[in-house]
């Protein structure tokens, strides 16, 4: 990939919806799946349709954070869909009944194969997955969520060293809700960000982005809150608190600022 | 055309095996089991249209009482769960999803967007030195360090 080389412009589908594909790259307990959840809500709160994947059956996050059904039992729309096994078999062909959705319904996906990098590979391998979403028009992005652990670095690094899993729209997602209690940011991220191999990637286009941490986000999720619904006041049952909504409300303008600034906002489904 | 009569459509007419211990609403649901799992998934179907077409084939619940869109909903989540107890019991399992996939779909010709203003700045040109001393800054910032 060459650094110069600029994203093609967002592609169109069906009733010339953007279509996007999000499938997250790298190791686990990175907080990828609260990022794709972020992104996930943020789609829905700007009016798009945005429909979680999750292949990871051991913490099955987004699948409990977009259930089938809501306390009512009745079915909610565009809820969490799982391979029936984390057999490879069914993976694959729970991805190709998925992707093929995506192409005909028009309906952005967001994966996430927690630690499943090699599963994408073989996946990508044999759908050829940069070329069948260029030819369908789905704008692919695989974002590679980044703790304190210098060994997830090494694993990302790996990961980008195969042409595979790479894509015009790879970012790195140094993600600052991870790092340990008592470590600083610098601390954790200083090693990664004066790595050689770092400042390689970036040459190569690969985007480097900065999630912030939201203090307040295990309360938001004990109360069943959504990002977008404290700031809009749109929240059914537990209200949140005013310094709720200030917090929540600062992160998100600051992450849009941010995300804008390295040049991927738009990329988001 | 009324919900009803719309999704009296939906349905072809099938005799539901009896299951022992399960009453005429799970055998319906469990005979239809893949063209409401289809529905559900596209968001086509409510629970009260389903009940509708219950009580339009004569299903009713355990004391004769006509099926509840509670009751339906409740009874589907365990001819779903039975359903694929039952695909993994048969050995390797062999799930067949839904084709969600008309005949009559074809690939359609991606003709090249025009990028938009929000776009054009995601595609200005990338300088990843600028890149790298932004999240250098902001790293320092949130480390309370100058940078």
């Amino acid at each position: 990939m060459d650094g110069s080389e600029e994203p093609k412009g967002s592609a169109t589908v069906a009733g010339g919806a953007k279509v996007g594909l999000v499938a997250r790259g790298g190791r686990g307990r990175t907080g990828g799946s609260t990022g794709l959840d972020l992104w996930i809500q943020r789609g829905r709160h700007q009016g798009r349709r945005v429909k979680p994947l999750d292949g990871d059956l051991r913490s099955r996050t987004l699948g409990l954070l977009y259930p089938p059904f809501d306390q009512k039992n009745n079915p909610i729309p565009d809820a969490a869909s799982s391979p029936p096994t984390d057999e490879l078999p069914d993976i694959k062909t729970w991805l190709s009944s998925e992707f093929d959705s995506m192409v005909t319904e028009g309906v952005s996906r967001v994966l996430d194969l927690s630690g499943g990098d090699r599963v994408l590979q073989e996946y990508v391998r044999d759908l050829v997955l940069r070329e069948f979403c260029r030819d369908f028009g789905v704008d692919l992005m695989m974002p590679i969520f980044l703790g304190p652990e210098i060994e997830d670095f090494r694993h990302a690094m790996e990961m980008l060293r195969s042409d595979e899993l790479r894509c015009e729209r790879t970012v790195l997602v140094l993600n600052e809700g991870v790092i340990r209690h008592g470590q600083t940011t610098a601390g954790a991220f200083d090693p990664i960000g004066g790595h050689p191999d770092f400042k390689a990637v970036l040459r190569e286009g690969v985007r480097p982005v900065f999630l912030r941490r939201l203090t307040c986000l295990s309360t938001l999720r004990e109360r069943g809150l959504g990002f977008y619904d404290v700031i809009t006041g749109k929240q059914s049952g537990a209200k949140a608190s005013p310094t709720l909504c200030h917090m929540t409300k600062t992160w998100l303008d600051t992450f849009e600022r941010e995300w804008r600034e390295a040049g991927v906002a738009e990329w988001l489904p | 055309m009324t919900d009803a009569d719309a999704t009296k459509l939906m349905f072809r007419k099938k005799r539901p095996k009896p299951y022992r211990g399960r009453g005429a609403v799970y055998s319906w649901l469990r005979a239809h089991h893949t063209e409401v799992a289809e529905m559900l998934a596209k968001g086509e179907l409510s629970w009260a249209m389903l009940t509708a077409e219950m009580i339009r084939a004569g299903v009713k619940g355990g004391r004769g009482e006509a099926p509840t869109p509670k009751a339906a909903a409740r009874v589907w989540r365990r001819v779903c769960r039975d359903v694929d107890q039952a695909a993994l019991a048969s050995g390797p399992l062999k799930r067949k999803y839904p084709s969600r996939i008309s005949p009559d779909w074809r690939p359609q010709v991606v003709a090249p967007s025009q990028p938009s203003a929000a776009q054009a700045a995601s595609n200005a040109p990338y300088d990843p030195d600028e890149q790298l001393a932004r999240i250098r800054r902001i790293i320092a910032e949130r480390s309370g360090r100058k940078a």
